[in-house]
């Protein structure tokens, strides 16, 4: 292939229609001849749709037949199809670093269409910064950097451990941290799962354990990620690990320290149906395999000191800070229930009998709370009426606007599994919409409504409270039948909404966005559903949105999967878009040195050096240089004096 | 024919940039008459580039940042670039511009709604202080 020239500035600009998302509002055939008066384009074309086959052949064939040194793509994000055009153009043999794509498309024509001329006349000023970017853009070298063949796996829930699985078996050491003493998420805690009605614990314990012994695992429970710094391929992270205070090699499991404790706290694995001791095993199945000591709570008394039978316990451990280095991390932190003390009207944490969905898979459950009989929390009578509320909380502007997608699903099931240990018992089920998306779960809907004693109830519970005998009133409407109806129940459970777990301050950390609701943004939900903007970053599981356990676990093996392609190359080439130094320029001031975050400039024989690798190339050094010694590549100050002219060389019409 | 005002605008790409995105994926409509441009940070920016815009023919200058504390995508970037924008608004008086032609405004990716809403406030406010009647006597100096 002929070298190309890059000495006269030969630009091509390729405006797509994008169908009609662009060519609707924007006069494309105007922008193209527009675009073909600014300085240094040869060539410019449109197309229906740049990003096919065909399209990508359109911009290959000109760079070859024209001689093209830069191409300006104007069409739809670069996060959508940067890369797209990228390989395009470098297949072409043109560098990518003289190639830019600008959005006309969320940028322009989706929000300005209201007013076609103007969004035309702005289509044609962003181009036009576009090629004088280009024009001035040089090529660079890129920058190599070795890649830590290591991963860091944040959340232990069914999504994390699927993800730490796949990954350890592709031969790559994986972190997995979680912050609660065991692994196991939120799967551990439910009874049986749909539309199969297979044992949640009996599925998910083999995993746990796989996680415990596979010897690529390293896995710090009760551990917070606190800091991560570095980039794809080369991430610094530090794990804040809280005192177990009991050694995990050593425990027997004989629980004679938690006989002995005197401190009884409430249960969060049982959501408060029961209590434990401040020396506990979260339940039997838990990884690792060994008692825990509740730090907030215990009274360092030392009696499970003296009783353990293999001095196991270790009062005096204190908190520790593991740094670690990896190579890609993913985030499944999973979720949470959307708390019902907001929703006062369904008296959620006022009655003892209104509980949430959770606390009713603990009372599903044979190795439960109440050993699997579904009984009145307040007095330990058995349940005859269950009234289950589904949407509480949920697809309400007041509280959360979104579905959770899953509660439909597992309502089905409870109902059945409450009819399987009542048979004379009454469910009813007040539910919006019936929503059974997924292979086999329209047909357990079914099978589940025909159950004589389930009873569907379309509309809105208005008002839940207690009468002086100790029962529930549930009052709602069937909007059906526009009839008051009025029950009278044993329990009420509230299919209370999904919350994301993710902590906005790692979410920072990480580089990573949130959406509205707070879970972790994808960069396209079609087609990069498991990567972030943050590279190297990769998320699975209910903390991109509501899903449920196969979803994650296909989510979780996809982000593996990504994982596995990162850390199976040795090096990884960096953007060469960061600070040089002009070195005939600078004075040796130093102000540089003192406003880059990075620490990634210094002074050598009384001039400033940046070094390449810990360069970030947010410019701010640049800005603060007193004699403009100091700028970033392809964003220099005659890009911005240039493309400033652009924009404003364009007449208006 | 009318003037209009044509403003350039400066998005942090990683936060500000996004919520431009997202403001076109929920085709949330504003004002056209902005042109934006996303750097991978507003801290790139020296005074220099703001008065030259100006000089080059803006009508106003809006710079979408992130929002303090935590998520600059640089650390520091927001700060540096709030204070280095907040002496030059002081200085803008001097030169016979209105300070009002210089806006910042900080954000998380969701906030699209807010970046829609701030550009329309911004063009309303920049079309009230008409076009920069000294701009020859600036670009003399």
């Amino acid at each position: 292939m002929a070298e190309i020239d890059y000495s006269e500035p030969r630009i091509g600009v390729f405006v797509c229609h994008c169908g009609t998302n662009i060519a609707a509002i924007v006069d494309v055939k105007k922008v193209v001849e527009e675009v073909k008066k600014l300085p240094g384009v040869v060539h410019a074309e449109d197309y229906m749709y740049m990003c096919s086959g065909i399209g990508q052949q359109l911009i290959i064939n000109a760079i070859r037949e024209k001689k093209l040194n830069g191409v300006v793509v104007a069409a739809c994000t670069p996060s959508l199809h940067y890369e797209t055009f990228a390989r395009a153009v470098e297949s072409a043999g043109l560098d990518k670093q003289r190639y830019e794509i600008v959005s006309i498309r969320e940028y322009c024509s989706w929000v300005h269409f209201h007013d076609r001329r103007r969004a035309t006349e702005k289509a044609v000023r962003i181009i036009a910064a576009a090629v004088a970017r280009i024009r001035n853009n040089r090529v660079y070298k890129p920058i190599r950097r070795r890649i830590v063949k290591k991963a860091l796996v944040i959340g232990g829930g069914i999504a994390g451990m699927t993800a730490a699985i796949d990954i350890a078996n592709a031969g790559i050491p994986v972190i997995l941290v979680e912050k609660e003493p065991t692994i196991g998420g939120r799967m551990i805690q439910l009874s049986v799962t749909f539309p199969t009605l297979d044992c949640a614990q009996c599925t998910i314990t083999p995993k746990m354990a796989e996680v415990g012994k596979h010897p690529n695992i390293k896995l710090y429970t009760l551990s917070e990620v606190v800091d991560v710094s570095g980039h794809i391929g080369n991430f610094h992270v530090k794990i804040r690990k809280k005192p177990r205070m009991v050694d995990i090699e050593e425990c027997r499991l004989c629980g004679w320290c938690s006989n002995a404790c005197p401190v009884e706290v409430i249960n969060e694995f049982t959501r408060g149906l029961s209590k434990r001791k401040a020396i506990y095993l979260p339940f039997p199945q838990a990884v690792p395999a060994a008692y825990v000591i509740d730090s907030e709570h215990c009274t360092r008394c030392g009696m499970c000191v003296k009783v353990c039978p293999v001095n196991a316990i270790n009062l005096d451990e204190k908190e520790e800070i593991i740094e670690e280095d990896v190579g890609a991390i993913v985030v499944a932190t999973g979720f949470d229930l959307y708390d019902g003390r907001k929703l006062p009207e369904y008296g959620y944490g006022i009655y003892k009998n209104v509980i949430d969905s959770l606390q009713f898979e603990q009372l599903i459950v044979p190795s439960g709370p109440t050993k699997g009989r579904i009984v009145r929390l307040s007095d330990g009578k058995p349940a005859k009426t269950v009234v289950f509320i589904q949407c509480a909380g949920q697809r309400d502007v007041n509280h959360l606007p979104y579905c959770s997608k899953i509660c439909c699903m597992y309502t089905a099931k409870q109902a059945l599994m409450y009819k399987s240990k009542v048979p004379d018992g009454k469910a009813y089920i007040f539910y919006i919409d019936v929503r059974t998306a997924g292979k086999g779960y329209e047909e357990f809907y079914r099978k589940v409504q025909e159950i004589p004693g389930i009873t569907y109830i379309r509309g809105r519970v208005g008002k839940v409270w207690e009468d002086e005998d100790g029962n529930l009133i549930v009052t709602g409407v069937d909007t059906l039948s526009g009839e008051l109806l009025k029950i009278k129940a044993d329990l009420v459970v509230l299919a209370l909404g999904m919350v994301p777990q993710l902590d906005r301050e790692l979410a920072a950390k990480l580089k990573i966005s949130v959406d509205e609701n707070g879970f972790a943004q994808e960069v396209h939900p079609k087609l990069k559903p498991v990567e972030t903007e943050a590279g190297g970053v990769y998320i699975a599981g209910a903390v991109q949105g509501p899903k449920d356990i196969s979803e994650s676990v296909a989510q979780a093996s996809a982000a593996a999967s990504k994982v596995i392609q990162l850390l199976s190359k040795d090096y990884i080439e960096k953007d060469p878009l960061v600070a040089e130094v002009d070195e005939s320029r600078c004075d040796g001031c130093g102000l540089c040195v003192s406003t880059c975050p990075y620490g990634a400039i210094s002074l050598e024989n009384g001039v400033a050096r940046v070094n390449e690798v810990a360069c970030e190339g947010c410019g701010m050094c640049a800005a603060a240089c007193p004699v403009g010694a100091i700028d970033l590549r392809n964003l220099t100050e005659k890009h911005f004096d240039e493309m400033i002219k652009a924009i404003y060389g364009v007449k208006s019409r | 024919m009318t003037w209009e005002p044509w403003l350039i605008g400066f998005l942090e790409k990683w936060t500000a940039g996004l919520a431009a995105e997202s403001a076109g994926v929920n085709r949330v409509r504003y004002s056209p008459n902005i042109v934006l441009i996303n750097i991978p940070c507003p801290s790139r920016l020296s005074p220099v580039h703001i008065v030259k815009a100006f000089l080059a023919g803006a009508d106003g200058v809006y710079i979408g940042g992130s929002m303090p504390p935590a998520n600059c995508h640089y650390k520091v970037g927001n700060y540096k670039t709030f204070k280095r924008m907040y002496l030059l608004k002081k200085l803008m008086a001097q030169f016979g511009i209105e300070p009002e032609r210089l806006r910042m405004d900080w954000y998380v990716s969701p906030m699209y709604r807010a970046l829609a809403k701030n550009i329309d406030e911004f063009v309303e406010t920049i079309k009230k202080l008409g076009p920069i009647t000294s701009r020859e006597r600036v670009d003399g100096l």
